[in-house]
């Protein structure tokens, strides 16, 4: 944790009551200039964090510190960070550029040079004609952009996003990541981003951090996490995968001999994090579905296996694939090519070992 | 009436929400003959044959009137040192209500919405309106028991040191009465414009470094204005026209306008003095009232 962190929580926790724990014990590292994004189900607690981050939920336990300082108990108005809102909380009683400027206002800076800024912003977004427009008047991107200048007028260190494009529709929506991404790097400033939607973190982030439960399962890269989950909720939560539960029954370096109830034993690569396995543990593997193989390119792969054809779906740039292994007992399959085997059919599979993915099932998540 | 009617006939080809709806968009003023015509023979026709009775005098029994139209009634009104001094207690008081009460109201409402934990609001706002649910001419009859010389209220401030006061029966009295009516008035009116007031947007000006009383100023203020405005606007109008409270609290000596007019026609059954007195008072409250009902809106259409 050195000094290129500029936000650090250490075992920060939130609870609720007596019962409810919001965020348990969490510690997270952001490094200065990074697109950092919390990533999780509804009530995984990554609002509550970015909040807390924020200023504006106290912290049950445990300290957050900016710039090495400890603000874990000063008000949000002392912290050199700066919230951006799901719903924007443009004030709907001002105009737009009063909303810009209201940062400035509070800092007594005169109305005529807060103006000033506050237009310049509105160049800056491209939009110099609705300084005197009500938020009512404004499309759902405008408003959005209106709320980033708004946050950005302070110059903070530390941009908060709380899912601040899910009011959007899906093509704005897109549009708006491009830009925020944009703006991030031009500004160089760090956004911690929270997002349910795993592929807007995937495409945005530097870094994510998987939260569930109220913990945070991995925090890692896009690629990373990805390529390497650690634990079941992530391998699941982040693009299709099929999960396969079964028994380590040995282990070589990196690699686990593992033992499923159907395909009986073949071999697994443990990643980061997952080295502590023991012989005889229960385990999960996850299998992506585009790093399995099909057919003939399934005989050069160093697991192979059988299922029965059941279903095959053109979905334009990929085949979607799904195999009985046994009954009940599905694979899920994305392939560049149709199979050649016809539904109802034998079809062999392949994998190499990298691709079974060995996870455990630490945290508290309800999987 | 006979136009509405196949519409609920249920046999139409459309039988869809959006055909009916259709329909009665297609005559849009159909749907108001019920209302208009209930509020044009039981207030209008009434109201206006009432008030017109101010440019006549009476004749006879006093419910005949001498021909043609005569500004009397209001000459009497504007010389008679009574009567203008009516009109000034009746101002005097219920300027004083609105302040005593929207005061009060907003310390109440905010604390209510912004300081009550969520789970006890209801409950908290259910208590401060629940004098509502007796009469008013009781809850007058109660405060006159309250504030009468051997009452509570004497012997507390007896108590205090403040010494003997003399409440009842003076427009102190009245102004208590009104006061507790306005504030439950004005609570109800506050509590649900500050009820809308986004969270977010506190917490947004929080965070871009407003104080906790400038995010009252610049955010709380503006956005509870119309709730203020419209429970103000409400209580001015049934502070200055009641006539319970005067008469059951503030004696009948030093009378106020509403007092002035049940006396015009109890004692000497004069139609149109009353309705002198009445135009008079509703002149004054549409006055009084619109501007400050103009101003609410201003607050109100933006979300």
């Amino acid at each position: 944790m050195g000094s290129n962190s500029i936000v650090e929580l250490q075992d920060v926790t939130k609870r609720y009551g007596e019962s409810v724990v919001a965020v348990d014990a969490i510690n997270l590292s952001v490094r200065r200039g990074e697109f950092l994004t919390l990533l999780g189900p509804s009530g995984c607690g990554k609002t509550t964090t970015l909040r807390m981050i924020a200023g504006l939920e106290t912290v049950s336990s445990g300290k957050i510190l900016i710039n090495q300082e400890d603000v874990t108990y000063l008000p949000p108005y002392s912290r050199n960070t700066s919230m951006m809102f799901q719903d924007y909380a443009l004030f709907p009683h001002m105009s737009i550029e009063d909303n810009i400027a209201f940062g400035l206002k509070m800092r007594r800076v005169p109305r005529d040079e807060r103006l000033k800024k506050a237009r310049e912003m509105l160049e800056f977004i491209q939009l110099p004609h609705i300084a005197g427009r009500k938020p009512n008047q404004l499309s759902g991107g405008q408003r959005q952009r209106v709320a980033l200048v708004r946050s950005l007028i302070l110059q903070p260190e530390v941009l908060l996003l709380d899912e601040p494009l899910g009011a959007l529709d899906a093509e704005l929506r897109r549009q708006m990541q491009v830009e925020l991404k944009r703006n991030q790097q031009q500004l160089g400033i760090t956004f911690i981003y929270v997002t349910h939607d795993q592929e807007e973190a995937l495409s945005l982030s530097d870094r994510i951090v998987v939260m569930n439960g109220g913990r945070v399962e991995q925090m890692d890269t896009p690629k990373m996490i990805y390529e390497q989950p650690r634990t079941t909720f992530v391998a699941s939560f982040i693009g299709r995968c099929n999960l396969r539960k079964g028994i380590a029954e040995a282990k070589e370096g990196r690699l686990v001999v593992f033992l499923d109830a159907v395909l009986g034993k073949f071999p697994a690569a443990c990643f980061n994090g997952v080295e502590a396995i023991q012989p005889g543990q229960r385990i999960a593997i996850a299998l992506r579905p585009e790093k399995i193989r099909i057919g003939r390119e399934a005989e050069n792969c160093q697991t192979k296996a059988v299922g029965i054809l059941k279903y095959t779906g053109f979905l334009g740039s990929i085949v979607r694939i799904v195999v009985e292994l046994a009954p009940g007992d599905e694979v899920v399959v994305e392939s560049q090519a149709l199979p050649e085997a016809q539904v109802g059919e034998k079809i062999s599979l392949g994998w190499n070992c990298d691709d079974a993915i060995v996870l455990t099932e630490n945290s508290g998540g309800d999987k | 009436m006979a136009s509405i009617l196949p519409l609920s006939a249920g046999k139409s080809n459309k039988p869809q929400a959006g055909g009916r709806e259709r329909r009665i968009m297609g005559n849009p003023w159909y749907g108001l003959i019920p209302a208009v015509s209930y509020l044009l023979f039981f207030y209008l026709i009434p109201v206006v044959y009432l008030l017109s009775r101010s440019f006549k005098i009476t004749q006879g029994s006093g419910i005949q009137f001498a021909p043609g139209l005569t500004l009397a009634n209001y000459i009497e009104f504007f010389t008679a040192r009574t009567n203008y001094l009516a009109y000034a207690r009746s101002m005097v008081i219920s300027i004083l209500v609105v302040l005593f009460a929207s005061l009060i109201a907003y310390a109440v409402a905010y604390t209510i919405v912004f300081i009550v934990p969520k789970r006890y609001q209801q409950m908290t706002l259910l208590l401060i309106i629940a004098p509502f649910w007796t009469s008013f001419v009781i809850r007058a009859f109660a405060w006159q028991l309250l504030l009468a010389e051997a009452g509570p209220v004497s012997a507390f401030l007896k108590q205090v040191g403040v010494g003997s006061l003399k409440i009842l029966n003076t427009h102190v009295a009245t102004v208590i009465g009104l006061t507790v009516f306005g504030v439950m008035m004005l609570t109800l009116n506050l509590y649900s414009v500050m009820e809308n007031i986004n969270p977010n947007l506190l917490a947004a000006a929080a965070d871009l470094g407003a104080r906790r009383w400038q995010t009252f100023k610049e955010v709380v203020f503006p956005l509870s204005r119309p709730g203020l405005l419209i429970g103000a606007a409400l209580t001015f109008i049934i502070s200055f026209g009641d006539y319970v409270v005067p008469s059951l609290l503030g004696g009948g000596v030093r009378i106020v306008l509403s007092q002035a007019m049940v006396g015009a026609m109890t004692t000497s059954f004069n139609i149109p003095r009353a309705s002198t007195y009445a135009m008079i008072m509703l002149v004054t409250i549409l006055v009084v009232t619109m501007p400050i009902l103009r101003l609410s809106r201003v607050g109100l259409n933006t979300e």
